[in-house]
């Protein structure tokens, strides 16, 4: 496969063979062999040579459909986007595969990439928006993991605290009140303190007791990392 | 007692012996062209399991050169083109057969060093392919096996590693791309082997793999996919080289690694009631030892070999 494919290539060069027939042909081997990464570095070095980038969201949509979570095909996806600037459709194309599903962590990521790496930057309305979005998300999957990591990461990138938006503590403080039981709420809300703590409001080490207590009980397989938080915070204190 | 709690060793032992007894058979091991990373899988598995003497060394070590080209690197099988992924399947090979100087090292040792991006520091599997953050854990794995991390740029190594951080702590193959088990322990590897862990965020990473152990006890390799024996390694050796395993639940792992053998015919599937194979024997045998299994040797995180190897080519931790 991997000397066959080198092959190719120099054939194709030798040739001057119409690299968009090429192009066909790697359609069907990746249809049929999505998970073989040397298809899609032949394709990028195809699409190098044509300079010509036109069909690639609709092919990479494509494979997507069959995997969503397609490694490679992610890979390529940011190495398009990127290379030839193709931000601006990026987004919504990420919102409809969240909404195909919403537990899908590569398409969090792809946001991510999107938002911390577009040319326009991202300021102060696109945090805001994003806290939204994703509260949004939260509140209709609670226990998918991917919108929480995703939450922090953002919030980090935009240099905001945790506290910066109360909305964020009245959502995980939500699922409270309805004796839902969200270990990825209780656990925003236990960095949440942390931060407090550490800038300086000792007074919230009580509250990390109480979360981290919490954590301990509703998720026992990982109760030495949240005791570990919890001693970690104390230390900030002092 | 039933697999669910028991170790099967015996059978394991004669599930691999198996496999290279029938070599003729249609579907030997894993398929020809990654043949020389199984028989690094199987006699790792072997090793740890105190049973070396399984496989006839003369007969592998002749295999392992019939797969080694004039470039000085290692094919997947005899006569196939040269790949850093079974370089260092090779290399591991020798290295636990004690038999590194049997062989043009210096020529290995030139294959994986031309394979560096001098202007990145990342590593293409071959000459022509892609870069990817698990050909710079086989480049650096493979080199300081051989004594020889000098022979390339380290430092840009590490930055390009470094690059592939993501803001939830993890890694994955090239700058941006999705955090995933198998590259964060590419990456952790390669950084405990260049001595610099100190770029991890280990309490951030060591969350996000504690949080890969689902309710079964098994682990994924990311959030929402399903559990699989092979992350029994790649999550639990990046949590050993953090000195984090204990943020998981080690009796709940080893009851899912258990559970996921093969009780007829030896060999450790993905999963309970699926096909075993080699490369799920030995991920699940070498998360066992990592879980402070005594009756198997202990293994190394970094290299996933034993770790008598590793201290016998001076590279203990």
């Amino acid at each position: 496969m991997r000397s066959a494919r080198q092959y190719r290539q120099e054939i194709l060069a030798a040739l001057q063979k119409d690299l968009k027939e090429e192009l066909d042909f790697i359609d069907d081997m990746a249809s049929e062999h999505p998970k073989s990464y040397q298809i899609w570095h032949h394709r990028q070095i195809i699409i190098e040579r044509l300079n010509d980038p036109s069909k690639e969201i609709s092919f990479i949509d494509k494979m997507l459909a069959l995997d969503s979570k397609n490694y490679h095909a992610w890979s390529y996806r940011q190495w398009v986007v990127s290379t030839y600037n193709l931000w601006d459709d990026e987004i919504p194309d990420i919102d409809r595969l969240i909404v195909e599903d919403i537990r899908n962590n590569s398409a969090w990521n792809q946001r991510f990439f999107v938002m911390s790496r577009r040319p326009q930057g991202f300021g102060e309305d696109d945090i805001v928006k994003e806290v939204s979005y994703i509260l949004q998300k939260i509140r209709l999957a609670p226990n998918n993991e991917s919108p929480w990591n995703y939450l922090r990461g953002i919030l980090e990138f935009a240099g905001k605290p945790f506290d910066e938006f109360p909305q964020i503590e009245d959502v995980c403080r939500s699922f409270e009140a309805k004796a839902m039981i969200v270990p990825h709420a209780l656990n925003f809300l236990l960095e949440l303190n942390a931060q407090q703590v550490q800038a300086g409001q000792g007074e919230r080490v009580a509250e990390c007791e109480k979360i981290s207590k919490q954590l301990e009980e509703h998720d026992p397989v990982r109760k030495l990392y949240w005791r570990h938080r919890l001693e970690q915070v104390k230390a900030f204190r002092n | 007692m039933s697999a669910e709690s028991t170790f099967l060793k015996e059978l394991h032992v004669k599930f691999i012996k198996q496999l290279d007894d029938n070599k003729d058979e249609l579907e030997y091991w894993t398929g020809e062209h990654l043949r020389l990373s199984g028989v690094y899988w199987a006699l790792t598995a072997l090793d740890l399991m105190h049973s070396l003497e399984a496989f006839q060394k003369e007969e592998v070590l002749e295999f392992v050169l019939s797969c080694l080209n004039d470039d000085g690197g290692f094919g997947g099988f005899t006569g196939y083109d040269s790949h850093l992924l079974y370089t260092l399947s090779g290399v591991q090979i020798l290295a636990t057969y004690n038999a590194l100087d049997r062989f043009d090292k210096e020529k290995i040792v030139e294959f994986v060093s031309c394979l560096q991006d001098r202007t990145s520091g990342a590593f293409r599997g071959d000459k022509w392919g892609e870069v990817d953050t698990r050909f710079s854990y086989c480049a650096l794995s493979c080199l300081s096996l051989l004594g020889r991390l000098d022979a390339v740029d380290v430092p840009l190594a590490v930055n390009f590693i470094d690059r592939c951080k993501n803001f939830d702590g993890g890694y994955g193959n090239v700058p941006g791309s999705e955090s995933h088990a198998g590259q964060i322990f590419c990456c952790v590897g390669a950084l405990s082997i260049t001595k610099s862990l100190h770029l991890v965020d280990a309490d951030q990473l060591g969350w996000w793999l504690a949080e890969r152990q689902l309710k079964n006890g098994g682990l994924n390799g990311r959030p929402e996919k399903l559990e699989d024996v092979c992350y029994s390694w790649w999550v639990l050796s990046s949590l050993a080289m953090l000195d984090r395993i204990h943020w998981i639940s080690k009796d709940h792992l080893r009851k899912f690694i258990l559970s996921a053998q093969d009780e007829e015919t030896g060999g450790i599937a993905d999963r309970a009631g699926d096909y075993p194979d080699v490369f799920h024997t030995v991920f699940g045998v070498a998360g066992l030892s990592l879980l402070g299994d005594e009756t198997l040797k202990k293994v190394d995180p970094r290299y996933c070999m034993p770790v008598y190897v590793t201290n016998r080519l001076g590279l203990g931790s």
